[in-house]
């Protein structure tokens, strides 16, 4: 997903903004491509209910005698995945920030 | 009536069908090694219930061996050509998303519909399975309105499962193992153990200190596991059941949920988890192996430190 998909179009957003870019910056913009695709799909996925995760863990409680629905399990984990969404996204902005201060640096030195 | 066992029918017919393509296809060096691995697999849901735990046990024993001896392999045919999926899909538009949007439609449907209709006062299946089953009843209507939409060749759908099962590899029956773990940590008295060593150090007589060291240990556990589904088991057996539900009274459903997106904190973390944090630096030709890793720690502990708190917050609240 990350490589085919995220990676180049936030590379390509980034050129149509700046030009372009250093390598450091594509470094960069890359690597956290591939951190959002992960916590987007850790913390996304769990909403779902037929998800190992969530199997996993009514398979466990059944065997110790507790037994819960897998549609409740899907319901407690959306505030986490608001959390999620919320301070990555707050980091996401700080990322643009410094995005445009590194750019406007390595256009100075050149 | 419909209960699991039906389903576990429908599994074992399923993994069979993948054991006999996989026999079938010479371009896999190590065919017979799927083919056993899979149709063992297939064995313990069609006869599973039927057999004692012993005979059971020893299936599983077998597919380990089967998976570590030379491992599995992955056959080359494809079943579709690259030409023909692009001419499939720009036929179709975003209709293609029908059949995958079925699943969910239909689960979450039949979750709530099963519960009133009952035939003769007896309800058509099993109520505490309810959502496990109308997954499986919902995959099939998806299947059934795929093959209709889009004509594939009949053994298609088998195939294409075969080719995904084996790109997953032994790594697709981990959840069901583990749980089946979790179920040996509790006849054998791991909880009681992994609490009693908590207990030494940390003063668990507090609800909020209890709950930071179950998320904590989970986090933690995942970082030396490289997998939250390995940590959850002993985790829960050893402090989240004995002390958040038993002692405290917190609510097993909301505890287990956060508990275990506490652990995915921990995979954001870990270089154990080699396929989300490492393969993509490769991937993408970053020359920082751990550049992924770095970014995502921030997001990790914050969210470490967020779940704590809501759990605090949400457990303890019935």
């Amino acid at each position: 997903m990350v490589r085919p998909l995220i990676a180049p179009m936030a590379e390509g957003a980034a050129e149509n903004q700046y030009g372009e870019l250093p390598q450091s910056v594509r470094y960069k913009i890359r690597a956290n491509a591939a951190a959002v695709d992960n916590i987007a799909l850790f913390f996304g996925e769990d909403i779902f209910i037929a998800i190992g995760s969530i199997l996993l863990i009514k398979g466990f409680l059944d065997q110790n005698g507790i037994h819960v629905e897998p549609t409740q399990l899907a319901i407690w984990a959306i505030p986490t995945a608001i959390c999620a969404f919320v301070i990555h996204c707050a980091r996401l902005l700080l990322l643009d920030r410094q995005l445009r201060a590194d750019i406007a640096r390595e256009h100075e030195k050149a | 009536m419909i209960t699991l066992e039906h389903i576990y029918w429908l599994s074992g017919l399923m993994f069979a069908g993948v054991a006999i393509v996989n026999w079938r296809d010479r371009s896999n060096p190590r065919r017979f090694n799927n083919t056993a691995f899979w149709g063992v697999y297939a064995v313990t849901f069609l006869i599973g219930s039927r057999l004692p735990d012993l005979a059971n046990g020893f299936l599983v024993i077998a597919m380990v061996l089967v998976a570590s001896i030379r491992g599995l392999g992955q056959g080359k045919q494809e079943s579709a050509t690259h030409g023909e999926r692009e001419a499939s899909a720009r036929r179709w538009g975003n209709k293609l998303f029908i059949p995958a949007l079925t699943i969910p439609l239909i689960t979450v449907l039949g979750t709530v519909l099963f519960k009133r209709i009952a035939i003769n006062g007896m309800p058509v299946v099993d109520l505490k399975q309810v959502t496990v089953i109308s997954l499986a009843i919902a995959t099939i209507v998806a299947l059934v309105t795929g093959v209709i939409m889009l004509r594939p060749p009949l053994l298609a759908p088998i195939r294409e499962a075969r080719r995904l099962l084996d790109a997953v590899g032994w790594a697709a029956v981990l959840p069901q193992m583990l749980a089946a773990l979790g179920a040996l940590f509790a006849i054998a008295g791991v909880g009681n153990v992994v609490s009693g060593l908590a207990q030494r150090w940390i003063p668990l007589d507090n609800p909020f200190v209890v709950v930071a060291t179950y998320a904590v240990g989970m986090a933690v556990f995942t970082i030396i596991m490289g997998n939250a589904f390995a940590a959850f088991p002993v985790m829960t057996a050893g402090i989240g059941l004995p002390l958040i539900v038993q002692k405290f009274g917190g609510d097993p459903t909301i505890m287990a949920a956060i508990g275990m997106l506490s652990g995915f904190c921990g995979t954001l973390m870990t270089p154990m988890a080699a396929n989300f944090n490492i393969v993509p630096t490769a991937l993408l030709e970053l020359p920082d192996e751990y550049a992924v890793i770095k970014v995502q720690i921030p997001t990790a502990l914050m969210l470490l430190g967020a779940n704590i708190l809501l759990m605090n917050f949400l457990v303890f609240r019935h």
